[in-house]
């Protein structure tokens, strides 16, 4: 047995020997082979038959998690393409889901955008082993990345109220693709927010051009156009927002403004034509003041003019003019209109200098030039919209008693339908000025004012807005109607509650 | 039985004047490149070549500032023969080993040490873009592209606020084709996580109770066949990566060898199933991964789950009494290899037999 083992083992170890000698003998012709190989190798300068490599990772891909954070809390004005945002979103969370270590959280969208923009010239030797279509592809993409890119930095420019910057962006955004219908009309936004119309208008019709369907390219040109005063083609492109989207709500109210103003241009124009007819008309019976040096002037003695009175309140002005017989008196006076005023001033300046000479009522006639000189109109007829009225209260607002009576002219119950919407609080808090001017001091009933008035839209809202100066004054009023005891209490204290005393 | 048994040899010797942390076979030569540190401190990459007459012999030596601890050809295409580092200041840096003044590629990949470096998709090896990937201190795992310079193409770190692990092992694999690939790492606190790099993904994470030393698919361009890990205690876990049970995860077996920390496992190019690992005691195991008759069942939901193999030791060898900290197959003579010790030395070693195990 003892013997038999030792001599395997000894064949083992003879076995073992050879084995080695001949992996030794091996591997020094190996040795040579591959050091003739590697001194072949290091002495060639390559790369020239590079292998085809596929593009760098990650690059092509979306780096904006952060971006889409950032967007739900977007100002409501430019959306951005909500279909491919919703796309985006989803693949990013899903991907997110599954995945402890935020790879992409490092990366900062600014960063991204960089990289997109340095991607932009590195694209040609990026993907230069790629197959034509799949370079094309690739382009295509990266374009529509990149375009996508500039938008989101627009909104978020926009956002920040730096306008400029965002048209910019958008700019680059097109340029990188032209076939999105969202940047041109994003672009527009901005553009309206610079007022720059015309603009506005060409972007939002590129951006309809391509997406006929896109309600808020339509809407913005809308705007727009309400800017350039081309309502009819306005109203047609709300028109078209409520074709594909018949719920928009601006639309609706948008389309119901334009025929307002429509409306409102009707009757400019009719009242300027009346204007034009009643200048034209009234020409003649203007003297218009004229110079002449003293010796050419008249040597016959001067004579009395008998001036015609028009409206009650001028009366007073032209007894006081009428009050200097010794003035040579070379205006007219006409009924409501702010050159004639001029002309009066510069009559009496004319009328000073004259009477310098002879140094008579030289004071007078200087304390009736300071002295700010009621105006020369009459209150205006009874105003049947909105429009009117608001322009007759400018025009009135300094003579409150004017106003009383233009106001009082006024039907209660025709207020409604006289606002609409155009109830402010200045004019809410003119009118309840006037009930305790006026109307309270005259004894009036003011009820049914009042009760009228509550009718009016956005009177709610008005009244909840009042300053405490102003509930005062509604105070003072209900007081008032309390003395005059009109109707039973419960209804006054009714009434209260709404004007939110 | 015992003459099939393969045999591994000292086949020379080296002392160096450094502290070696890393080596590896040029591709295509009978050269091996050595990194380490000066006693000072300072980087040193060296060159070395088997000589005829059977010495190692210096043919390159070149001192960087920056103390060197690992390197890969990996992401490097044959004929250049790029070789990529990292280093104790967290810099990742590419090298021709011909002109070594300046690296061709440099960056600041990390902020503290890079424990471990991969590099897939060049040397032939791998499908896809040649990356590398890189594991530090600081707790992030990076994945870069030669081309890209500066920023990671995938970065995997904790969440902020999580504790950051120290990574201390790296490896590619899954790049059978185009789009797959898959990295994993090891934590100094036993974490091993499966990265998908094609999803951008945790695909599987587990503990291995110990500290993760070292870590290697058995291939990097298949789909994935077995993951073997080293851990500190002298544990070896070898998982079966062809079917992921979704509560199981994947089939394992555990081995206990070295009586140390198993620094390493080196993988065999030319048979998968034949691994090294390398002990903290000194000492080199030789293992053969022997499957199971089946490799899938069905547990009792029928759900596909694996069954692991079993690791038969074939040789084992004390070559020192500093641990070996690192090792290299010759990926073009099957059973030449190179180790390097804590005790300054690089021993070039062959393995007989191997075609016949």
């Amino acid at each position: 047995m003892s013997e038999e083992k030792f001599i395997s083992i000894q064949h083992q170890i003879r076995q073992n020997q050879e084995e080695v000698s001949d992996f030794i003998r091996d591997l020094r012709n190996w040795e040579t082979s591959i050091k003739s190989k590697d001194e072949k190798l290091r002495k060639e300068t390559d790369s020239d038959s590079e292998k085809i490599e596929p593009p760098v990772r990650n690059r092509v891909r979306e780096k904006r998690m952060r971006k889409k954070q950032a967007k739900q809390l977007k100002i409501e004005v430019v959306e951005s393409d909500e279909t491919s945002q919703q796309e985006q979103g989803s693949k990013k969370s899903s991907r997110i889901k599954a995945y402890d270590y935020r790879a992409w959280d490092k990366f900062d969208v600014d960063k991204a955008c960089e990289e997109v923009d340095v991607e932009g010239y590195s694209a040609g030797s990026e993907y230069e082993t790629d197959s034509d279509a799949e370079k094309e592809e690739f382009e295509r993409q990266r374009k529509i990345h990149e375009a996508n890119e500039e938008k989101d930095k627009g909104n978020a420019l926009f956002k920040n109220g730096c306008y400029d910057d965002a048209i910019t962006c958008y700019t680059r955004g097109i340029e990188a693709d032209p076939s999105n219908a969202i940047l041109p009309a994003n672009r527009a936004m901005a553009l309206l927010k610079l007022k720059r119309y015309e603009e506005a208008e060409k972007d939002c019709s590129v951006s309809i051009h391509l997406d006929y369907t896109y309600v808020k390219a339509y809407a913005r040109r809308g705007t727009a156009r309400i800017e350039l005063r081309k309502l009819e083609e306005a109203k047609r492109d709300f028109q078209q927002v409520l074709n594909i989207e018949p719920s928009n709500k601006q639309a609706v109210s948008e389309i119901k403004r334009i025929e307002r103003k429509l409306k409102e241009i009707e009757e400019e124009k009719e009242r300027n034509r009346i204007a034009e007819e009643e200048r034209l008309q009234s020409e003649e019976g203007i003297v218009k003041p004229i110079h002449k040096p003293q010796h050419l002037r008249s040597k016959k003695p001067l004579r009395r003019i008998n001036i015609e009175e028009i409206g009650q309140d001028t009366c007073e002005v032209d007894k006081k003019l009428a009050s200097k017989p010794q003035e040579k008196l070379e205006a007219g006076v006409k009924t409501g209109n702010e050159e004639e005023k001029e002309i009066i001033l510069k009559s009496k300046d004319r009328r000073r200098e004259e009477t310098r000479p002879e140094d008579t009522h030289s004071t007078d006639t200087s304390s009736v030039t300071a002295s700010p000189s009621p105006p020369s109109m009459s209150v205006p007829a009874v105003p049947q919209t909105s429009f009117q009225l608001v322009k007759d209260w400018k025009q009135l607002h300094k003579y409150p008693s004017l106003l009383y009576q233009y106001f009082k002219q006024i039907s209660p119950s025709t207020y409604p339908s006289i606002l609409q919407q155009s109830l402010d609080s200045n004019l809410l808090n003119g009118i309840l000025k006037l009930i305790v001017d006026f109307y309270i001091p005259s004894n009036e009933p003011v009820l049914e004012t009042l009760q009228c008035l509550c009718n009016v839209k956005r009177f709610d809202m008005n009244v909840m807005f009042m300053s405490a100066k102003e509930k005062e004054v509604v105070k003072r009023i209900f007081d008032y109607i309390r003395e005059r005891q009109e109707t039973d209490s419960a209804e006054v204290d009714k009434l209260a509650k709404k004007y939110g005393l | 039985m015992a003459t099939e048994k393969p045999n591994i040899l000292v086949h020379c010797q080296k002392s160096l004047n450094i502290t070696i942390f890393d080596v590896k076979w040029i591709p295509c030569s009978a050269r091996f490149v050595v990194l380490g540190n000066h006693a000072r401190q300072t980087g040193s990459l060296q060159v070395c070549e088997m000589a005829s007459s059977g010495e190692i012999k210096i043919t390159t030596e070149v001192e960087k500032k920056e103390a060197f601890k690992c390197g890969t050809f990996g992401a490097s295409s044959l004929k250049q023969r790029n070789f990529a580092t990292g280093d104790f200041k967290g810099n990742l840096r590419i090298w021709d080993l011909e002109k070594t003044e300046m690296p061709t590629y440099c960056t600041a990949a990390h902020t503290e040490i890079i424990n471990s470096i991969d590099g897939v998709g060049g040397l032939g090896i791998g499908e896809g873009p040649r990356e590398l990937v890189t594991g530090s201190r600081d707790g992030s795992v990076k994945v870069w592209d030669p081309r890209q310079k500066d920023d990671p193409v995938a970065c995997m770190k904790p969440r902020e606020g999580e504790a950051k692990r120290d990574c201390w092992a790296v490896a590619f694999g899954h790049a059978h084709n185009q789009m797959d690939r898959c990295v994993a790492a090891g934590y100094d606190n036993g974490d091993v996580k499966l990265f998908d790099l094609k999803n951008m993904s945790l695909r599987w994470d587990t503990n291995v109770k110990n500290g993760v030393c070292g870590l290697e698919f058995d291939r990097k361009d298949i789909n994935m066949n077995k993951l073997v890990i080293t851990v500190l205690e002298s544990k070896i876990h070898v998982f079966d990566m062809r079917t992921q049970h979704p509560k199981k995860g994947f089939a394992k077996v555990t081995e206990k060898a070295h009586d140390s920390t198993v620094w390493a496992v080196r993988h065999l190019p030319q048979n998968r199933d034949i691994c090294m690992t390398l002990g903290g005691n000194g000492s080199c195991c030789l293992w053969k991964y022997q499957y199971p008759e089946k490799r899938v069942t069905q547990d009792s939901d029928d759900i596909e789950m694996g069954v692991p193999g079993t690791l038969k030791l074939l040789e084992n060898i004390k070559l020192s009494t500093q641990p070996i900290n690192a090792f290299d197959w010759s990926p073009d003579k099957e059973g030449l290899a190179v180790c390097s010790s804590f005790d300054q030395s690089v021993r070039v070693l062959i393995v007989t037999k191997l075609a016949r195990v």
